[in-house]
């Protein structure tokens, strides 16, 4: 078969695996680690693959990003039985008084940085069990709560280099050090979280209750106040081992570049520290690693990996930058956009994987903006439709579930699509007055 | 979504209920009882009923109410007001002051029905199984006349069972069983085992007893005692289990304690200990008769029982 028999081939199969993960006809594991094989056995028939362990060398790139999702699953894991995060959540409750608004703003804060600190699906899953509850016994309408915090927290994953699975994706494959996610993506994390807090209390204005006599107002602060937040922590000594560990797992990731080892070292060596000094299960521990996702991106990393052997991506790259010319603002705003749009129609996981080869492709160009731009947009693309971000999946679901609750298509997106595009333009002008200022940090090496 | 996420989610809700509805239970300040009612069917285990509340008025201060309720199959031409004047003159011998309520409805429990809706005793005192007339049954049922208040539930029942050693050693050792299904009665329960202690003359002894739900995992801390409790024994208890040992811990620093660790089956009282300790027992609501778990814990003990409702909200 011609090269570009194959290109075609090869590209077609994986819109299609693509598909199938979209439309949920397999298991997305499944559909990746199928795709993987299919395209492995086509690979060294047609001799896309000279040898089997080129296999090897495609996984050999991305061992970073799976040694960070192993190390921290386990942080994560052993942190929240301890109760550290239930304890952090119910006190920044209590602080709002039961006051509807400042427990939306509260609610929202609360997810942004736990999303920036644990990844969006543990932070998810936490909030949306506080949110049910808390709305329950105040009487409260979840919807606004729960779609507030699911737009919160993917404004939360790109705050550092290890709070979304695509951001570190981006970020491994880019080289960008830790700290430069303070300096770029850090401060426009908070300016997306302000506009999806203040585009959320205006949508959901008619739901969210503002007004309240003195009589209501004293019952919810009742109610608020009643929890009892050591009730979720069990174990002191369990409980400050993860919070110090945690802390300095965080350090140590900022200074990483200092240390000279990469991240995935730091994540392990406080994984390693939580199963060493937690005292729980090991066995039991090492189980509740979220393999799912580490055999779902071996078998993206391969697809996509395979696909580039074919050149079909170099060739995409290089008829991108045929369109975008010598214009940054203009690769800025191809990719900032065409990540973001991407993002809200299929899981932004393997629109990134996607992604990284296109941005690596752009021969001539100053890489930093183009990385920046993949690294917001395919975050707050997320927020545009029901399946865009797990975040609004899991809102949506927990609302369906437990609260008999469905949000329309329709619904979500004169939510959720208006804030993708306020956000997206915004991060577009962020991104290239950034780099017209020259405050955009260069890459190492 | 995967449906083990689901079941985080799911997991994390009744955890913050837990957790709010073991704030709700308020401070584990101690608490006593300002008055009983005691009930009198004429049987032996009257003067256990009467030792206990002459020692609590001695300790406390309580008021005691007498209501006799003897069967009709006595000989006595009058069987209630000599029951009643038995019990008035123990206390008269006792240098202290009880009084006596009279009813003249036929069945025990119409007038136990009556006294707990007329008169405000905080506690009622009952002896078990009443009247004596159950015969072989006496081992499987409570008899209607304990049933009934027990599934009324609005407030403590002390339920009389066998002798006890004495009235200090059956009031001032509490056995406080703390169930993690039940946070509010739970709390209940150990605020009075925490007032019975403030009470005692001698050096407070209390035994806590988790009973975790039937479906947790039988592990190692359900294998021994623990004295004293360590944190180690409240990572393994469930929301309210460690809520209420966390603020047990910060209200008593001071006191040693022990503890044990059982699921519903597991829970056996100790036959063989005849009057050695008073258990506080939280109760549920109870709308289709006496709980299983109740009921089965009542008919295998001579100890004492308090069972605690669950204070109503408000009051």
């Amino acid at each position: 078969m011609s090269d570009s028999g194959l290109q075609v081939l090869f590209g077609l199969l994986m819109l299609l695996v693509y598909g199938l993960i979209a439309f949920e006809v397999l298991h997305k594991t499944v559909a990746a680690l199928l795709g993987a094989l299919v395209l492995i056995g086509l690979g060294i028939g047609f001799g896309v693959l000279h040898e089997f362990e080129q296999v090897h060398r495609i996984l050999t790139h991305d061992l970073g990003v799976l040694g960070v999702i192993v190390g921290t699953s386990i942080l994560v894991d052993l942190a929240g039985q301890s109760g550290l995060f239930h304890f952090l959540a119910i006190k920044v409750v209590k602080r709002t008084g039961g006051h509807p608004l400042r427990l939306f703003l509260a609610l929202q804060a609360l997810v942004f940085v736990l999303a920036a600190v644990l990844t969006i699906v543990p932070a998810m899953l936490i909030l949306a069990g506080l949110t049910l509850v808390i709305c329950k016994n105040l009487d409260l309408p979840p919807t606004p709560y729960l779609l507030g915090a699911a737009f919160a927290s993917n404004a939360g994953a790109f705050c550092t280099f290890a709070s979304g699975l695509p951001t570190l994706m981006i970020g491994s494959a880019a080289g960008i050090p830790y700290v430069q996610f303070l300096y770029v993506s850090l401060p426009f994390a908070l300016i997306a979280f302000v506009v999806g807090y203040l585009w959320t209390r205006r949508a959901f204005r008619s739901e969210l209750p503002s007004d309240m006599d003195e009589e209501s107002r004293a019952t919810l602060a009742r109610t608020v106040a009643s929890f009892d937040e050591w009730a979720l922590a069990p174990d002191r000594r369990a409980f400050l081992r993860s919070a110090v560990i945690l802390g300095l797992t965080i350090l140590c990731f900022a200074l990483a570049g200092v240390l000279h080892v990469g991240l995935d070292y730091i994540a392990m060596a406080g994984g390693t520290a939580m199963l060493l000094f937690h005292g729980k299960s090991v066995e039991h521990t090492i189980r509740k690693v979220n393999w799912t996702v580490i055999l779902f991106f071996t078998g993206l990393f391969l697809i996509v990996g395979l696909v580039k052997e074919t050149g079909l991506l170099d060739l995409l790259a290089r008829s991108l930058r045929n369109v975008t010319g010598d214009s940054v603002p203009l690769s800025i705003l191809l990719f900032t956009w065409s990540s973001g749009v991407s993002s809200a129609l299929v899981d932004n996981i393997p629109v990134a994987a996607t992604m990284i080869p296109l941005v690596q492709g752009m021969e001539g160009l100053p890489k930093e903006p183009l990385w920046w731009s993949l690294v917001l947009g395919c975050n707050l693309g997320g927020s545009a439709t029901p399946i865009g971000s797990i975040s609004c999946v899991i809102a949506l679901h927990t609302l369906y579930a437990e609260s008999g609750i469905k949000v329309s298509w329709g619904r979500f997106l004169a939510v959720g699509g208006v804030l993708m595009v306020l956000q997206l333009a915004l991060a577009s002008l962020y991104l290239i007055l950034h780099h017209a200022g020259g405050l955009m940090p260069t890459l190492p090496g | 979504m995967e449906p083990r996420e689901q079941e985080q989610i799911r997991r994390n809700m009744r955890a913050f209920e837990a957790a709010l509805e073991a704030g709700m239970t308020g401070k584990l300040g101690p608490e006593l009882p300002e008055s009983a009612l005691l009930a009198l069917d004429g049987s032996d285990q009257d003067e256990i009923g009467l030792d206990l509340m002459i020692h609590c008025v001695r300790t406390f201060g309580l008021r005691v109410f007498l209501l006799p309720a003897v069967p009709s199959q006595s000989e006595a031409a009058d069987p209630d007001r000599e029951a009643l004047d038995a019990a008035l003159r123990r206390f008269e011998e006792a240098g202290l002051e009880a009084s006596g309520l009279l009813d003249a409805s036929p069945e025990a429990y119409h007038r136990f029905s009556r006294a707990l809706s007329s008169c405000e005793a905080d506690w009622f005192v009952l002896p078990c199984p009443f009247g004596h007339d159950l015969g072989e049954l006496r081992s499987r049922t409570l008899g209607t006349s304990v049933e009934v208040p027990l599934v009324r539930g609005d407030r403590p029942i002390l339920v009389v069972r066998g002798p006890v050693v004495s009235p200090e050693q059956a009031l001032f050792h509490p056995h406080v069983i703390l169930r993690e299904n039940l946070p509010e009665s739970s709390a209940e329960a150990l605020r009075l085992g925490l007032g019975l202690l403030a009470s005692a003359a001698e050096t407070p002894d209390l035994r806590v007893t988790f009973l975790l739900p039937e479906e947790s995992e039988p592990g190692p801390i359900h294998e021994r005692d623990w004295s004293p409790p360590d944190p180690d024994l409240r990572a393994a208890l469930g929301p309210t289990g460690a809520s209420l040992f966390h603020r047990l811990r910060e209200t008593r620093p001071d006191l040693a304690w022990t503890a044990a660790v059982r699921r519903p089956s597991t829970l056996h009282p100790e036959r063989s200990r005849v009057g050695g300790r008073l258990h506080l027992l939280p109760a549920p609501r109870m709308e289709d008769g006496v709980e299983a778990l109740l009921q089965h814990f009542l008919l295998h003990t001579l100890d004492p029982v308090l069972v605690v409702p669950a204070p109503q909200r408000g009051s």
